[in-house]
């Protein structure tokens, strides 16, 4: 990764909200959306890789799910909160896909390659190699308890906001949130 | 084997991490924790396994030319529909738009055809007329007299008014100017509560923004101000200027054509039928 390369959007963005800009693209006006692209782009494509667990079919994912996206702004209503709403969509784009290959032969050679975040100089192969574990135990994880981690902690999701996004009772979110940590846990190992 | 109360003390773990417990209910959990050194192990534990998921599940750096790949295939026309599919769709739709309309008439019946109350104003100086949506006649604006969505406030020739909300942000609607207060909205950055935006028909209005959940956008017919917080002023004369001025704080003047990044100080002015806004003296508010 080159180091002098911009960092993913994480922060709050400043100027209008993404809801407005949502409002403005469903106009037509396109200058709009592409913002909202720029500021979805990292965690949408980091919601496809750790959903499948490929790179360059995250990338078609990812522009997959913001053409989805802008063709259904339609639906938007915007008394939600768009990111939840364009998280809908990934997931159901990341959905289709997963259901797709079953049908398909799987790939000869599959790039699992891991998308990594930039990290600072001081990180050291160890903590490295434990991010590695967690991402491979959640990669392993049912897709539905997947789906729900994935949310809550790549797109800072409450369980509130994962339950709309993926069309379930926010009580089964958190149902499923706990399965997961203990499936995690297991996986991990016991913490003394 | 765990005692009862350690259970019932782990199972709360989610909603205490959530911040769902009620002040009672945290602090019956708290309390256990700081004497049941196993309980403690496992909230410890619980928090670092959050701390790892974040960490490990943190945003990575989408391909470059990722969101230029999107907008390309967008400016291709959409697949189309088959017939019979367009067909039942249509269905769906007319059948959900009846549904809507019912629902919607059925809200207005009830509410007497007012909408949400929204941007509680603590304090206001001058007397504005205000026409709430859907009523026939605007009257003056008093303190508690209640702000909807919709409402439109007009200032006469001579006079000004001041409205304070409650987060310390000041709404100056400067002499003959004609606004109208849309969403706005409670919540952080609007969200859930409607957009925090006001459209300025004519006139000029000062706003000093100390939180983005009041009027984070001034809409016009020639372009739109954004701003994420700060003071701004913008004076809209129908079909001849907009004229906007940042006087502190970060923000974006939007228009039809582009987009151009308001720096503190500088005075832009969009006329129609151009296609940028051009910077103008001070001496622009003169005349």
């Amino acid at each position: 990764m080159a180091e002098d390369a911009p960092k993913p959007q994480t922060q709050p963005p400043v100027g209008p909200s993404d809801e407005l800009l949502a409002l403005r693209s469903r106009e037509g006006d396109r200058a709009a959306f592409e913002i909202l692209a720029r500021r979805y782009q990292d965690r949408l494509y980091t919601y496809a890789v750790r959903m499948i667990g490929d790179t360059h079919e995250a990338a078609d994912l990812t522009q997959e799910t913001l053409v989805r996206a802008f063709r259904s702004l339609g639906n938007f209503d915007p008394q939600q909160r768009f990111g939840g709403w364009l998280f809908g969509i990934a997931a159901h784009v990341c959905k289709d896909w997963l259901r797709g290959r079953t049908r398909r032969p799987e790939h000869a050679s599959e790039a699992v390659a891991d998308a990594e975040a930039p990290r600072a100089e001081s990180d050291d192969p160890e903590l490295a190699e434990q991010r590695e574990r967690v991402r491979e135990a959640v990669r392993r994880l049912p897709l539905k308890y997947r789906e729900v981690t994935v949310l809550h902690y790549l797109a800072e999701m409450g369980y509130d906001d994962v339950a709309r996004s993926l069309g379930i009772t926010a009580a089964a979110a958190r149902r499923r949130a706990l399965r997961a940590r203990e499936m995690l846990r297991r996986s991990l190992g016991e913490r003394p | 084997m765990l005692r009862a109360d350690c259970r019932q003390v782990q199972k709360s773990f989610l909603a205490l991490e959530e911040g769902r417990l009620d002040a009672a209910g945290a602090a019956k959990v708290r309390g256990h924790l700081s004497v049941c050194p196993e309980c403690r192990a496992a909230w410890e534990g619980w928090q670092a396994d959050a701390r790892l998921l974040r960490d490990a599940l943190a945003p990575a750096r989408a391909p470059r030319n990722a969101v230029e790949a999107a907008m390309a295939a967008i400016r291709l026309p959409a697949p189309k529909r088959s017939g019979v599919r367009r067909l039942a769709v249509g269905w769906q739709v007319a059948a959900v738009a009846a549904a809507a309309i019912l629902v919607v008439g059925a809200v207005m019946i009830l509410t007497g055809g007012r909408t949400r109350r929204v941007g509680e104003v603590v304090s206001l100086t001058g007397q504005p007329l205000a026409q709430q949506r859907g009523a026939h006649y605007a009257s003056a604006l008093g303190l508690g007299a209640g702000i909807y969505e919709g409402c439109r406030l007009m200032t006469g020739a001579q006079d000004e008014a001041e409205l304070s909300f409650k987060d310390g942000s000041r709404l100056v609607v400067k002499q003959g100017a004609e606004v109208r207060l849309d969403s706005l909205g409670e919540g952080p950055g609007g969200t859930g509560h409607g957009l925090p935006h006001i459209c300025l028909s004519r006139g000029e209005v000062l706003c000093d923004l100390k939180s983005p959940q009041y009027f984070r956008c001034v809409g016009t017919p020639l372009g739109c101000v954004f701003t994420g917080g700060g003071r701004f002023r913008v004076r809209y004369v129908p079909e001849t200027m907009l004229v906007v001025q940042l006087l502190d704080g970060a923000g974006v003047l939007s228009y039809g054509a582009g987009e151009t990044r308001l720096n503190p100080g500088d005075i832009w002015v969009l006329e129609p039928g151009t296609s940028k806004p051009w910077q103008a003296p001070g001496t622009i508010w003169g005349r």
